[in-house]
Protein backbone atom coordinates (compact mmCIF):
# COMPACT_ATOMS: atom_id res chain seq x y z
CA UNK A 1 0.00 0.00 0.00
CA UNK A 2 1.75 3.09 -0.58
CA UNK A 3 1.78 6.20 1.73
CA UNK A 4 -0.86 8.30 -0.22
CA UNK A 5 -2.86 5.78 0.51
CA UNK A 6 -2.69 4.66 4.19
CA UNK A 7 -2.35 8.42 4.41
CA UNK A 8 -5.68 8.88 3.47
CA UNK A 9 -7.42 5.48 4.73
CA UNK A 10 -6.33 6.93 8.43
CA UNK A 11 -7.89 10.50 7.68
CA UNK A 12 -10.88 9.02 7.11
CA UNK A 13 -10.63 6.64 10.69
CA UNK A 14 -10.04 10.03 12.31
CA UNK A 15 -12.93 11.83 10.94
CA UNK A 16 -14.82 8.82 11.87
CA UNK A 17 -14.07 8.34 15.26
CA UNK A 18 -13.93 11.96 16.54
CA UNK A 19 -16.68 12.79 14.57
CA UNK A 20 -15.00 15.89 12.79
CA UNK A 21 -15.44 15.49 9.32
CA UNK A 22 -12.85 18.75 8.54
CA UNK A 23 -10.06 16.76 10.33
CA UNK A 24 -6.79 17.20 8.65
CA UNK A 25 -3.83 15.01 9.79
CA UNK A 26 -0.10 15.72 9.83
CA UNK A 27 2.87 13.99 11.31
CA UNK A 28 2.52 16.84 14.30
CA UNK A 29 -0.58 16.17 15.42
CA UNK A 30 -1.39 14.79 18.74
CA UNK A 31 -4.23 14.12 21.47
CA UNK A 32 -4.04 17.72 22.39
CA UNK A 33 -4.84 19.11 19.39
CA UNK A 34 -8.18 17.21 18.53
CA UNK A 35 -10.99 17.78 21.07
CA UNK A 36 -11.92 14.04 21.71
CA UNK A 37 -8.85 12.47 21.71
CA UNK A 38 -8.10 10.84 25.13
CA UNK A 39 -6.56 8.14 26.74
CA UNK A 40 -10.18 6.73 27.31
CA UNK A 41 -11.19 7.35 23.23
CA UNK A 42 -7.12 6.27 22.18
CA UNK A 43 -8.00 2.47 22.17
CA UNK A 44 -11.53 3.49 19.92
CA UNK A 45 -8.75 5.06 17.61
CA UNK A 46 -5.96 1.76 17.79
CA UNK A 47 -9.19 -0.42 17.13
CA UNK A 48 -10.77 1.43 14.22
CA UNK A 49 -7.05 1.70 12.78
CA UNK A 50 -6.86 -2.39 13.29
CA UNK A 51 -10.00 -3.38 11.59
CA UNK A 52 -9.34 -0.92 8.38
CA UNK A 53 -5.82 -2.31 7.91
CA UNK A 54 -6.57 -5.93 9.03
CA UNK A 55 -3.54 -5.76 11.71
CA UNK A 56 -3.36 -5.78 15.25
CA UNK A 57 -1.12 -3.69 17.77
CA UNK A 58 0.98 -4.73 20.52
CA UNK A 59 0.81 -2.73 23.75
CA UNK A 60 4.40 -1.54 23.39
CA UNK A 61 3.92 -0.28 19.92
CA UNK A 62 0.77 1.78 20.90
CA UNK A 63 3.03 2.99 23.65
CA UNK A 64 5.60 4.21 21.03
CA UNK A 65 3.66 6.65 18.73
CA UNK A 66 3.80 10.11 19.79
CA UNK A 67 1.97 11.84 17.05
CA UNK A 68 0.38 10.59 14.41
CA UNK A 69 3.49 10.62 12.04
CA UNK A 70 4.57 7.75 14.10
CA UNK A 71 1.20 6.02 13.66
CA UNK A 72 1.46 6.46 10.00
CA UNK A 73 5.07 5.16 9.92
CA UNK A 74 3.92 1.86 12.19
CA UNK A 75 1.15 1.49 9.97
CA UNK A 76 3.22 1.96 6.83
CA UNK A 77 5.73 -1.12 8.34
CA UNK A 78 2.82 -3.45 9.19
CA UNK A 79 0.85 -3.04 6.04
CA UNK A 80 4.57 -3.78 4.08
CA UNK B 1 12.23 15.76 59.25
CA UNK B 2 8.61 17.22 58.09
CA UNK B 3 7.83 19.57 55.63
CA UNK B 4 6.49 21.95 58.64
CA UNK B 5 9.29 22.01 60.54
CA UNK B 6 11.63 24.87 61.20
CA UNK B 7 14.70 22.12 61.69
CA UNK B 8 13.72 21.19 58.32
CA UNK B 9 13.74 24.68 56.56
CA UNK B 10 17.27 25.04 58.63
CA UNK B 11 19.26 21.75 56.90
CA UNK B 12 17.78 22.77 53.82
CA UNK B 13 19.35 25.84 53.26
CA UNK B 14 22.46 24.43 54.33
CA UNK B 15 22.38 21.43 52.27
CA UNK B 16 21.28 23.87 49.54
CA UNK B 17 24.11 25.81 49.90
CA UNK B 18 26.72 23.24 49.92
CA UNK B 19 25.55 21.90 46.70
CA UNK B 20 25.84 25.56 45.13
CA UNK B 21 28.96 25.45 46.44
CA UNK B 22 30.45 22.36 45.61
CA UNK B 23 32.10 21.35 41.89
CA UNK B 24 29.28 20.47 39.75
CA UNK B 25 30.20 16.90 39.18
CA UNK B 26 29.68 16.08 42.77
CA UNK B 27 26.60 17.59 43.14
CA UNK B 28 24.38 14.51 41.63
CA UNK B 29 26.39 11.77 44.12
CA UNK B 30 25.50 15.05 46.60
CA UNK B 31 21.93 14.89 45.58
CA UNK B 32 22.31 11.14 45.96
CA UNK B 33 23.93 11.30 49.82
CA UNK B 34 21.00 14.08 51.08
CA UNK B 35 18.25 12.13 49.98
CA UNK B 36 19.87 8.88 51.85
CA UNK B 37 20.08 11.19 54.77
CA UNK B 38 16.46 12.30 54.55
CA UNK B 39 15.11 9.08 53.96
CA UNK B 40 17.10 8.14 57.16
CA UNK B 41 15.18 10.50 59.12
CA UNK B 42 12.35 8.94 58.53
CA UNK B 43 12.81 5.46 58.51
CA UNK B 44 17.01 4.35 59.24
CA UNK B 45 15.96 0.86 59.51
CA UNK B 46 14.07 0.36 55.71
CA UNK B 47 17.33 2.47 54.38
CA UNK B 48 18.45 -0.99 53.62
CA UNK B 49 15.35 -1.56 51.59
CA UNK B 50 15.18 1.36 49.50
CA UNK B 51 18.71 0.87 48.34
CA UNK B 52 18.09 -3.20 48.40
CA UNK B 53 15.40 -2.52 45.78
CA UNK B 54 16.78 0.16 43.68
CA UNK B 55 20.19 -2.03 42.94
CA UNK B 56 17.51 -4.98 42.33
CA UNK B 57 15.75 -2.81 39.79
CA UNK B 58 19.00 -1.30 38.07
CA UNK B 59 21.04 -4.71 37.60
CA UNK B 60 17.35 -5.97 36.16
CA UNK B 61 16.86 -3.01 34.32
CA UNK B 62 20.28 -4.16 32.56
CA UNK B 63 19.29 -7.58 31.89
CA UNK B 64 16.00 -6.58 30.47
CA UNK B 65 17.91 -4.10 28.02
CA UNK B 66 20.49 -6.42 27.02
CA UNK B 67 17.77 -9.70 26.27
CA UNK B 68 16.48 -10.18 22.56
CA UNK B 69 14.19 -12.43 23.15
CA UNK B 70 10.43 -11.55 23.91
CA UNK B 71 10.19 -14.58 26.04
CA UNK B 72 13.07 -13.41 28.26
CA UNK B 73 12.42 -9.77 28.46
CA UNK B 74 8.73 -10.93 29.76
CA UNK B 75 10.53 -13.03 31.75
CA UNK B 76 12.76 -10.41 33.37
CA UNK B 77 9.81 -7.85 33.71
CA UNK B 78 8.00 -10.18 35.60
CA UNK B 79 10.90 -10.37 38.11
CA UNK B 80 11.24 -6.51 38.43
CA UNK B 81 7.41 -6.46 39.15
CA UNK B 82 7.39 -8.79 41.81
CA UNK B 83 11.13 -7.08 43.20
CA UNK B 84 9.33 -3.81 43.52
CA UNK B 85 5.54 -5.27 44.30
CA UNK B 86 6.37 -7.75 46.78
CA UNK B 87 7.06 -5.36 49.69
CA UNK B 88 4.71 -2.82 48.83
CA UNK B 89 1.73 -6.18 48.93
CA UNK B 90 3.35 -7.15 52.04
CA UNK B 91 2.93 -3.91 54.15
CA UNK B 92 -0.01 -2.85 52.40
CA UNK B 93 -1.44 -6.25 53.76
CA UNK B 94 -0.12 -6.72 56.88
CA UNK B 95 -1.30 -3.02 57.99
CA UNK B 96 -4.81 -4.15 57.89
CA UNK B 97 -3.89 -7.52 60.14
CA UNK B 98 -0.84 -6.35 62.43
CA UNK B 99 -0.38 -2.45 61.53
CA UNK B 100 3.51 -1.71 61.19
CA UNK B 101 4.25 1.67 59.91
CA UNK B 102 5.10 0.71 56.00
CA UNK B 103 8.12 2.77 55.36
CA UNK B 104 8.25 6.05 53.85
CA UNK B 105 7.57 6.79 50.89
CA UNK B 106 7.30 3.16 49.79
CA UNK B 107 4.26 3.21 47.36
CA UNK B 108 5.58 6.15 46.04
CA UNK B 109 9.34 4.93 45.15
CA UNK B 110 7.87 1.51 43.85
CA UNK B 111 5.95 3.78 41.49
CA UNK B 112 8.83 5.33 40.52
CA UNK B 113 10.98 1.98 40.26
CA UNK B 114 7.64 0.28 38.33
CA UNK B 115 7.41 2.79 35.53
CA UNK B 116 11.38 2.34 34.69
CA UNK B 117 10.89 -1.24 34.41
CA UNK B 118 8.08 -1.05 32.33
CA UNK B 119 9.18 1.85 29.96
CA UNK B 120 12.42 -0.46 29.33
CA UNK B 121 9.86 -3.25 28.49
CA UNK B 122 8.23 -1.10 25.81
CA UNK B 123 11.41 0.74 24.37
CA UNK B 124 15.31 -0.60 25.65
CA UNK B 125 16.30 3.03 25.24
CA UNK B 126 14.52 3.87 28.17
CA UNK B 127 17.72 1.87 30.08
CA UNK B 128 20.18 3.93 32.27
CA UNK B 129 23.37 3.59 32.57
CA UNK B 130 24.46 5.49 35.86
CA UNK B 131 24.08 3.97 38.91
CA UNK B 132 24.38 6.78 41.31
CA UNK B 133 22.19 9.14 38.28
CA UNK B 134 19.41 5.93 38.87
CA UNK B 135 19.70 5.90 42.74
CA UNK B 136 19.02 9.45 42.81
CA UNK B 137 16.33 9.39 40.58
CA UNK B 138 14.56 6.54 42.80
CA UNK B 139 15.36 8.17 45.92
CA UNK B 140 15.11 11.73 45.00
CA UNK B 141 14.20 13.66 48.64
CA UNK B 142 11.60 15.51 47.44
CA UNK B 143 9.31 13.32 46.15
CA UNK B 144 9.62 10.57 48.64
CA UNK B 145 7.00 11.40 51.21
CA UNK B 146 4.68 11.84 48.98
CA UNK B 147 5.33 12.18 44.98
CA UNK B 148 5.08 13.51 42.73
CA UNK B 149 5.52 10.11 40.89
CA UNK B 150 8.42 11.11 38.09
CA UNK B 151 9.29 9.34 35.45
CA UNK B 152 13.04 8.63 34.55
CA UNK B 153 12.58 10.08 31.10
CA UNK B 154 12.33 13.06 32.60
CA UNK B 155 14.31 13.06 35.55
CA UNK B 156 17.93 11.89 33.62
CA UNK B 157 18.02 14.61 31.08
CA UNK B 158 17.85 16.97 34.18
CA UNK B 159 20.69 15.87 35.82
CA UNK B 160 22.77 16.80 32.58
CA UNK B 161 22.34 20.37 34.01
CA UNK B 162 23.09 19.71 37.15
CA UNK B 163 26.26 17.93 36.45
CA UNK B 164 26.72 21.06 34.17
CA UNK B 165 27.23 23.64 37.16
CA UNK B 166 24.48 25.40 35.75
CA UNK B 167 22.55 27.26 38.11
CA UNK B 168 19.05 28.63 37.29
CA UNK B 169 18.18 31.86 40.07
CA UNK B 170 14.60 31.97 38.57
CA UNK B 171 14.09 28.66 38.97
CA UNK B 172 15.43 28.58 42.56
CA UNK B 173 12.95 31.72 43.31
CA UNK B 174 10.26 29.99 41.58
CA UNK B 175 11.20 26.83 44.36
CA UNK B 176 11.33 29.38 46.85
CA UNK B 177 7.73 30.96 46.16
CA UNK B 178 6.38 27.33 45.62
CA UNK B 179 7.31 26.44 49.19
CA UNK B 180 6.39 29.56 50.92
CA UNK B 181 3.15 29.44 48.93
CA UNK B 182 2.84 25.77 49.98
CA UNK B 183 3.57 26.15 53.79
CA UNK B 184 0.72 28.30 53.60
CA UNK B 185 -1.79 26.40 51.74
CA UNK B 186 -1.01 23.45 54.17
CA UNK B 187 -1.11 25.26 57.45
CA UNK B 188 -2.90 28.47 57.03
CA UNK B 189 -5.77 26.79 55.15
CA UNK B 190 -6.01 23.01 55.30
CA UNK B 191 -4.62 22.94 58.82
CA UNK B 192 -7.88 25.05 59.82
CA UNK B 193 -10.18 23.05 57.79
CA UNK B 194 -8.83 19.98 59.32
CA UNK B 195 -9.89 21.41 62.90
CA UNK B 196 -13.41 21.39 61.85
CA UNK B 197 -13.78 18.30 60.34
CA UNK B 198 -11.86 16.43 62.50
CA UNK B 199 -13.80 18.07 65.40
CA UNK B 200 -17.14 17.24 63.57
CA UNK B 201 -15.98 13.52 62.68
CA UNK B 202 -15.51 13.00 66.45
CA UNK B 203 -19.12 13.13 67.63
CA UNK B 204 -21.46 13.35 63.91
CA UNK B 205 -24.51 12.16 66.18
CA UNK B 206 -24.61 15.59 68.49
CA UNK B 207 -24.46 18.38 65.17
CA UNK B 208 -27.50 19.35 63.07
CA UNK B 209 -27.54 17.59 59.51
CA UNK B 210 -26.19 21.18 57.95
CA UNK B 211 -23.04 21.02 59.90
CA UNK B 212 -22.94 17.07 58.62
CA UNK B 213 -23.14 18.40 55.14
CA UNK B 214 -20.81 21.27 54.99
CA UNK B 215 -18.43 18.99 57.12
CA UNK B 216 -18.51 16.46 54.58
CA UNK B 217 -18.01 18.94 51.76
CA UNK B 218 -15.51 20.71 53.32
CA UNK B 219 -13.18 17.62 53.51
CA UNK B 220 -12.30 17.77 49.54
CA UNK B 221 -11.20 21.52 50.37
CA UNK B 222 -9.52 20.45 53.34
CA UNK B 223 -7.73 17.26 51.49
CA UNK B 224 -6.71 19.71 48.57
CA UNK B 225 -5.24 22.05 50.67
CA UNK B 226 -3.22 19.84 51.94
CA UNK B 227 -2.05 17.86 49.55
CA UNK B 228 -1.72 20.67 46.92
CA UNK B 229 0.39 22.42 49.85
CA UNK B 230 2.53 19.38 50.10
CA UNK B 231 3.29 18.90 46.10
CA UNK B 232 3.84 22.44 45.98
CA UNK B 233 6.48 22.62 48.71
CA UNK B 234 8.04 19.23 47.26
CA UNK B 235 8.05 20.78 43.96
CA UNK B 236 9.63 24.03 45.10
CA UNK B 237 12.33 22.03 47.23
CA UNK B 238 13.27 20.55 43.91
CA UNK B 239 13.29 23.14 42.36
CA UNK B 240 15.52 24.95 44.65
CA UNK B 241 18.36 21.81 43.37
CA UNK B 242 17.83 22.24 40.14
CA UNK B 243 15.14 19.48 39.33
CA UNK B 244 11.56 20.00 38.01
CA UNK B 245 8.72 17.46 39.19
CA UNK B 246 5.38 16.87 37.26
CA UNK B 247 2.34 18.78 38.31
CA UNK B 248 -0.45 16.78 40.89
CA UNK B 249 -3.16 19.72 40.27
CA UNK B 250 -4.47 21.42 38.14
CA UNK B 251 -7.91 23.31 39.41
CA UNK B 252 -9.52 20.08 40.26
CA UNK B 253 -12.38 21.88 41.18
CA UNK B 254 -13.27 23.73 37.68
CA UNK B 255 -13.42 20.32 36.36
CA UNK B 256 -16.99 19.87 35.22
CA UNK B 257 -17.24 16.36 34.50
CA UNK B 258 -15.45 13.39 36.48
CA UNK B 259 -13.09 12.76 33.54
CA UNK B 260 -11.68 16.13 33.75
CA UNK B 261 -11.39 16.47 37.50
CA UNK B 262 -8.84 13.01 37.37
CA UNK B 263 -6.81 14.61 34.97
CA UNK B 264 -6.55 17.62 37.34
CA UNK B 265 -5.98 15.74 40.96
CA UNK B 266 -3.36 13.54 42.21
CA UNK B 267 -2.21 13.75 38.03
CA UNK B 268 1.29 11.95 38.73
CA UNK B 269 -0.82 9.03 39.99
CA UNK B 270 -3.62 9.28 37.50
CA UNK B 271 -0.97 9.42 34.66
CA UNK B 272 0.85 6.33 36.12
CA UNK B 273 -2.13 4.40 36.16
CA UNK B 274 -3.28 5.07 32.73
CA UNK B 275 -0.34 4.46 31.23
CA UNK B 276 0.93 1.33 33.49
CA UNK B 277 -2.43 -0.33 33.86
CA UNK B 278 -5.19 1.50 32.26
CA UNK B 279 -3.94 0.88 29.13
CA UNK B 280 -2.50 -2.59 29.07
CA UNK B 281 -5.80 -3.50 30.15
CA UNK B 282 -7.98 -1.84 28.11
CA UNK B 283 -5.52 -2.58 24.92
CA UNK B 284 -6.45 -6.85 26.50
CA UNK B 285 -9.88 -5.68 26.84
CA UNK B 286 -10.67 -3.90 23.41
CA UNK B 287 -12.31 -6.29 21.42
CA UNK B 288 -14.84 -6.56 24.39
CA UNK B 289 -16.69 -2.81 23.00
CA UNK B 290 -18.12 -0.94 26.10
CA UNK B 291 -18.21 -3.79 28.36
CA UNK B 292 -14.07 -3.95 27.93
CA UNK B 293 -14.25 0.00 28.24
CA UNK B 294 -16.28 -0.23 31.57
CA UNK B 295 -14.06 -3.09 33.13
CA UNK B 296 -11.10 -0.96 32.50
CA UNK B 297 -11.92 1.97 34.46
CA UNK B 298 -13.12 0.36 37.45
CA UNK B 299 -10.74 -1.78 37.10
CA UNK B 300 -7.95 1.25 37.17
CA UNK B 301 -10.24 2.94 39.72
CA UNK B 302 -10.64 0.55 42.19
CA UNK B 303 -7.02 0.17 42.46
CA UNK B 304 -6.58 3.88 43.13
CA UNK B 305 -8.61 3.32 45.94
CA UNK B 306 -7.22 0.25 47.43
CA UNK B 307 -3.95 2.13 46.55
CA UNK B 308 -4.24 4.17 49.25
CA UNK B 309 -5.01 0.91 51.94
CA UNK B 310 -6.59 -2.63 51.73
CA UNK B 311 -9.84 -1.65 53.28
CA UNK B 312 -13.34 -2.01 52.67
CA UNK B 313 -13.77 1.91 52.43
CA UNK B 314 -11.01 2.73 49.94
CA UNK B 315 -12.06 0.45 47.58
CA UNK B 316 -15.63 1.43 47.80
CA UNK B 317 -14.53 4.85 47.54
CA UNK B 318 -12.41 3.54 44.47
CA UNK B 319 -15.58 1.51 43.00
CA UNK B 320 -17.81 4.31 43.42
CA UNK B 321 -15.63 6.66 41.31
CA UNK B 322 -15.08 3.80 38.68
CA UNK B 323 -18.81 3.65 38.35
CA UNK B 324 -18.98 7.18 38.02
CA UNK B 325 -16.42 7.35 35.33
CA UNK B 326 -17.45 4.53 33.69
CA UNK B 327 -21.00 6.31 33.09
CA UNK B 328 -19.09 9.50 32.46
CA UNK B 329 -17.13 7.45 29.02
CA UNK B 330 -20.56 6.04 28.02
CA UNK B 331 -22.59 9.31 27.95
CA UNK B 332 -20.15 12.45 28.25
CA UNK B 333 -19.45 12.25 24.10
CA UNK B 334 -23.28 12.07 23.63
CA UNK B 335 -24.23 14.79 25.82
CA UNK B 336 -21.08 17.15 24.86
CA UNK B 337 -22.54 16.74 21.37
CA UNK B 338 -26.40 17.70 22.58
CA UNK B 339 -24.89 20.50 24.33
CA UNK B 340 -22.80 21.79 20.92
CA UNK B 341 -25.57 23.30 19.81
CA UNK B 342 -27.35 25.13 22.27
CA UNK B 343 -26.77 28.59 23.08
CA UNK B 344 -23.64 30.13 24.59
CA UNK B 345 -25.64 30.95 27.92
CA UNK B 346 -26.81 27.41 28.37
CA UNK B 347 -23.25 26.14 28.00
CA UNK B 348 -22.20 28.41 30.30
CA UNK B 349 -25.15 26.97 32.99
CA UNK B 350 -24.04 23.68 32.15
CA UNK B 351 -20.43 24.03 32.72
CA UNK B 352 -21.50 25.68 36.21
CA UNK B 353 -23.75 22.44 37.12
CA UNK B 354 -20.81 20.21 35.74
CA UNK B 355 -18.82 21.47 38.21
CA UNK B 356 -20.81 21.66 40.93
CA UNK B 357 -22.15 18.47 40.13
CA UNK B 358 -18.74 17.01 40.00
CA UNK B 359 -17.47 18.38 43.41
CA UNK B 360 -20.72 16.96 45.13
CA UNK B 361 -20.13 13.39 43.51
CA UNK B 362 -16.13 13.94 44.60
CA UNK B 363 -17.43 14.55 48.14
CA UNK B 364 -19.90 11.50 48.50
CA UNK B 365 -17.14 8.84 47.03
CA UNK B 366 -14.77 10.78 50.06
CA UNK B 367 -17.17 9.94 52.73
CA UNK B 368 -15.94 6.35 52.06
CA UNK B 369 -12.27 7.84 51.52
CA UNK B 370 -12.41 9.63 54.81
CA UNK B 371 -14.31 7.00 57.11
CA UNK B 372 -12.57 4.83 59.69
CA UNK B 373 -14.93 2.09 58.86
CA UNK B 374 -17.19 1.16 56.47
CA UNK B 375 -20.03 1.65 59.07
CA UNK B 376 -18.88 5.00 59.69
CA UNK B 377 -18.82 5.74 56.23
CA UNK B 378 -22.64 4.31 55.80
CA UNK B 379 -24.00 6.49 59.20
CA UNK B 380 -22.48 9.43 57.87
CA UNK B 381 -24.94 8.66 54.60
CA UNK B 382 -27.79 8.09 56.36
CA UNK B 383 -27.57 10.96 58.41
CA UNK B 384 -27.01 13.31 55.63
CA UNK B 385 -30.26 11.26 53.91
CA UNK B 386 -32.10 12.33 57.38
CA UNK B 387 -32.32 8.02 57.63
CA UNK B 388 -30.89 8.46 61.11
CA UNK B 389 -30.73 10.57 63.67
CA UNK B 390 -28.77 13.52 63.43
CA UNK B 391 -28.03 15.70 67.08
CA UNK B 392 -28.96 19.52 67.20
CA UNK B 393 -25.91 21.58 67.48
CA UNK B 394 -25.85 24.05 64.84
CA UNK B 395 -23.25 26.66 63.50
CA UNK B 396 -23.73 28.83 65.89
CA UNK B 397 -22.62 26.29 69.04
CA UNK B 398 -18.80 26.05 67.48
CA UNK B 399 -16.32 27.77 69.03
CA UNK B 400 -15.96 31.09 67.14
CA UNK B 401 -11.96 30.68 66.14
CA UNK B 402 -12.96 27.03 64.57
CA UNK B 403 -16.10 28.79 62.66
CA UNK B 404 -14.16 31.81 62.02
CA UNK B 405 -11.37 29.92 59.77
CA UNK B 406 -14.53 27.49 58.68
CA UNK B 407 -15.98 31.00 56.53
CA UNK B 408 -12.23 32.36 55.68
CA UNK B 409 -11.05 28.89 54.35
CA UNK B 410 -13.22 27.07 52.86
CA UNK B 411 -14.17 29.48 50.22
CA UNK B 412 -10.26 30.26 50.07
CA UNK B 413 -9.34 26.49 49.15
CA UNK B 414 -12.45 25.73 47.22
CA UNK B 415 -11.13 28.82 45.20
CA UNK B 416 -7.29 27.99 45.06
CA UNK B 417 -8.63 24.01 44.17
CA UNK B 418 -10.73 25.95 41.25
CA UNK B 419 -7.56 27.18 39.91
CA UNK B 420 -7.61 30.76 41.51
CA UNK B 421 -9.23 31.81 38.46
CA UNK B 422 -8.27 35.75 38.01
CA UNK B 423 -5.35 35.70 40.36
CA UNK B 424 -2.87 36.35 38.01
CA UNK B 425 -4.88 39.85 37.58
CA UNK B 426 -5.58 40.15 41.00
CA UNK B 427 -1.76 39.96 42.10
CA UNK B 428 -0.55 42.51 39.31
CA UNK B 429 -0.81 45.60 40.81
CA UNK B 430 0.70 43.55 44.49
CA UNK B 431 3.73 42.64 42.34
CA UNK B 432 3.97 46.44 40.66
CA UNK B 433 4.27 48.07 43.87
CA UNK B 434 5.26 45.44 46.40
CA UNK B 435 9.24 44.01 46.41
CA UNK B 436 9.33 40.38 45.98
CA UNK B 437 11.19 40.46 49.45
CA UNK B 438 8.32 41.89 51.64
CA UNK B 439 5.51 39.61 50.20
CA UNK B 440 8.26 36.74 51.15
CA UNK B 441 9.34 38.27 54.32
CA UNK B 442 5.13 38.62 55.22
CA UNK B 443 4.71 35.13 54.39
CA UNK B 444 7.33 33.82 56.33
CA UNK B 445 6.65 36.11 59.51
CA UNK B 446 2.80 34.31 58.91
CA UNK B 447 3.97 31.08 58.64
CA UNK B 448 6.66 31.19 61.60
CA UNK B 449 3.50 32.35 63.92
CA UNK B 450 1.57 28.96 62.77
CA UNK B 451 4.56 26.75 62.86
CA UNK B 452 4.59 26.24 66.59
CA UNK B 453 0.63 25.38 66.76
CA UNK B 454 0.30 23.26 64.08
CA UNK B 455 0.78 19.72 64.58
CA UNK B 456 -0.59 18.37 61.90
CA UNK B 457 1.21 15.89 59.53
CA UNK B 458 0.20 15.53 56.05
CA UNK B 459 -2.72 13.37 55.00
CA UNK B 460 -1.08 12.01 51.77
CA UNK B 461 2.05 10.84 54.46
CA UNK B 462 0.36 7.49 55.74
CA UNK B 463 -0.21 6.30 51.72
Amino acid sequence: MIRSEIESKLTNVFRETFNQPELQLSPSLTADDVEGWDSLSHINLIVAVEQEFGFSFATREVRSMKNVGDLIELVAKKVG
Amino acid sequence: MSFTSLVFYLALAIAALMFYLLPSRWRVPYLLAISCAFYATWSPKYLALLAATVVGVYWIGRKLHDTQTETGKKTWLIGGLILTLAPLVVFKVQAVYVGWLAPVGLSYYTFKLISYIVEIYWDDTAVHNNFVEFACFASFGPQMLSGPIQRGYEFFPQLKDVRSGKTDFAQIESGLSLIIGGLMMKMIVGDQLAQFVTLIDASPGTYRRSVLLVSTLTYAAQLYADFAGYTNIAIGIGRIFGIDSPPNFNGPFSAANIQDFWRRWHMSLTRWLTDYVFMPVRMSTRRLGNAGLVLSIVLNLLLIGIWHGLTWTFATFGLVQGIFMGVSALTLKGRNDFFARAPSSVRKLRYLIGVLATYLLWSFSQVFFQARTMGFAVQRLKQLAGTAPAGSLGFGDLRTDISASLYLCLPLALYLGAGAPGSQWLARPIIRFVPNWVIYGCALLILSALTTSSGHSFVYGQF
